[in-house]
């Protein structure tokens, strides 16, 4: 699969995550056996969300919406279509939770979670084995990637304020950052 | 050649009173544009908070309803650093040992900030 993008940072990503071409492939190969259990998976995720005392209030009320919405971006994952409306989706999901003021580290729980559970939902369910290895491979990736477009929703978001308040421009704050450390 | 005008600039602001410890020239993003340091003084720290102080005084007057910001002026137990406007995109920052004459800091200061920004534009 090629990148369809000009960010270069993602470019970057793209390049050694290592995702390609075969990706695609690897993933429509596996999808007839994931997509009947991703409704379970995704129950399982939301019992988790609605236990926990900082991310139930966050859902409460919309867990029949949000679990519906979840199945289509998790299906996503099985497509094999990767393109740029794969990632201009991430990009709006990240958009959605920022203005929904979930926080950037219960997403990256999240995706923790989903990084746990579904290799051995491939293991388990798929027949052929080096087949359920390549795609947890690739779905790994693709979780890192969905994470890294979604994250990016995030960045700047905590010191814009700040820093407007304070009157420092993007670049002095990038210096502040930086100056003196040594790498 | 304009980089060797700058530095005369700062070395003749600092010969200009034994008082005036360094100087440096630094864009208003924070890098160095030029410096006469002392040794042990980190270029690369000094300039990122320098035009973050200066950033904070412009914010704060304008908030105050002071005007334009003129200078940053901080003082400690050995001494001062003067911090002023080169231009629009550039600081400059004199350090000063406490025996200074403020008031001939203020003008031999200025008068190296005015020639610097004439300089960058
Ligand atoms: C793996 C991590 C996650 C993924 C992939 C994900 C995915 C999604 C998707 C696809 C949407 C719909 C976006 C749209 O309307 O265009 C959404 C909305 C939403 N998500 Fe998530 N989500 C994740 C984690 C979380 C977490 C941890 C929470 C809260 C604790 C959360 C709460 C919400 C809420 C409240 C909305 C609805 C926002 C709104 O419409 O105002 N999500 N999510």
């Amino acid at each position: 699969m090629q990148l369809q993008s000009t960010d270069p940072n993602l470019q970057t990503f793209w390049h050694v995550c290592g995702l390609d071409k075969d990706d695609e492939r690897v993933m429509r190969a596996v999808r007839g056996y994931i997509q009947p259990l991703i409704p379970r998976l995704t129950d399982a995720f939301y019992e988790i969300l609605a236990t926990d005392p900082q991310t139930a209030p966050l859902i409460e009320g919309r867990v029949a919406q949000l679990k519906r919405t979840h199945i289509a971006w998790l299906e996503s994952l099985f497509n094999g279509d990767y393109g740029a409306a794969f990632i201009s989706r991430q990009r709006q999901i990240g958009a959605v939770h920022v203005r929904a003021k979930i926080p950037p580290t219960f997403v990256a729980a999240s995706m923790s979670f989903l990084r746990g559970a579904l290799p051995d939902v491939l293991a388990a369910n798929v027949a052929d084995k080096d087949g359920a290895k390549a795609a947890t491979g690739t779905l790994l990736r693709l979780l890192d990637l969905c994470q890294f477009l979604i994250d990016r929703s995030y960045d700047g978001t905590l010191s814009d304020g700040l820093m407007n308040n304070l009157g420092i421009s993007p670049a002095l704050l990038a210096r502040l950052q930086t100056a003196g450390k040594k790498f | 050649m304009r980089e060797d005008q700058i530095r005369t600039i700062l070395t003749d602001l600092n010969g200009g009173s034994t008082d005036i410890d360094a100087s440096a020239l630094i864009s208003t993003d924070g890098l160095i544009i030029s410096s006469a340091l002392s040794p042990g003084m980190d270029e690369d720290r000094i300039s990122a908070m320098v035009a973050a102080m200066l950033s904070l005084g412009e914010r704060t007057a304008a908030e105050l309803s002071r005007g334009n910001l003129e200078q940053v002026m901080i003082s400690g137990a050995q001494g001062y650093v003067l911090i002023i406007h080169a231009g629009n995109d550039a600081v400059l920052c004199t350090i000063a040992g406490k025996a200074i004459k403020l008031g001939l800091l203020f003008i031999d200061a200025s008068r190296a900030a005015k020639a610097a920004a004439a300089i960058l534009t």
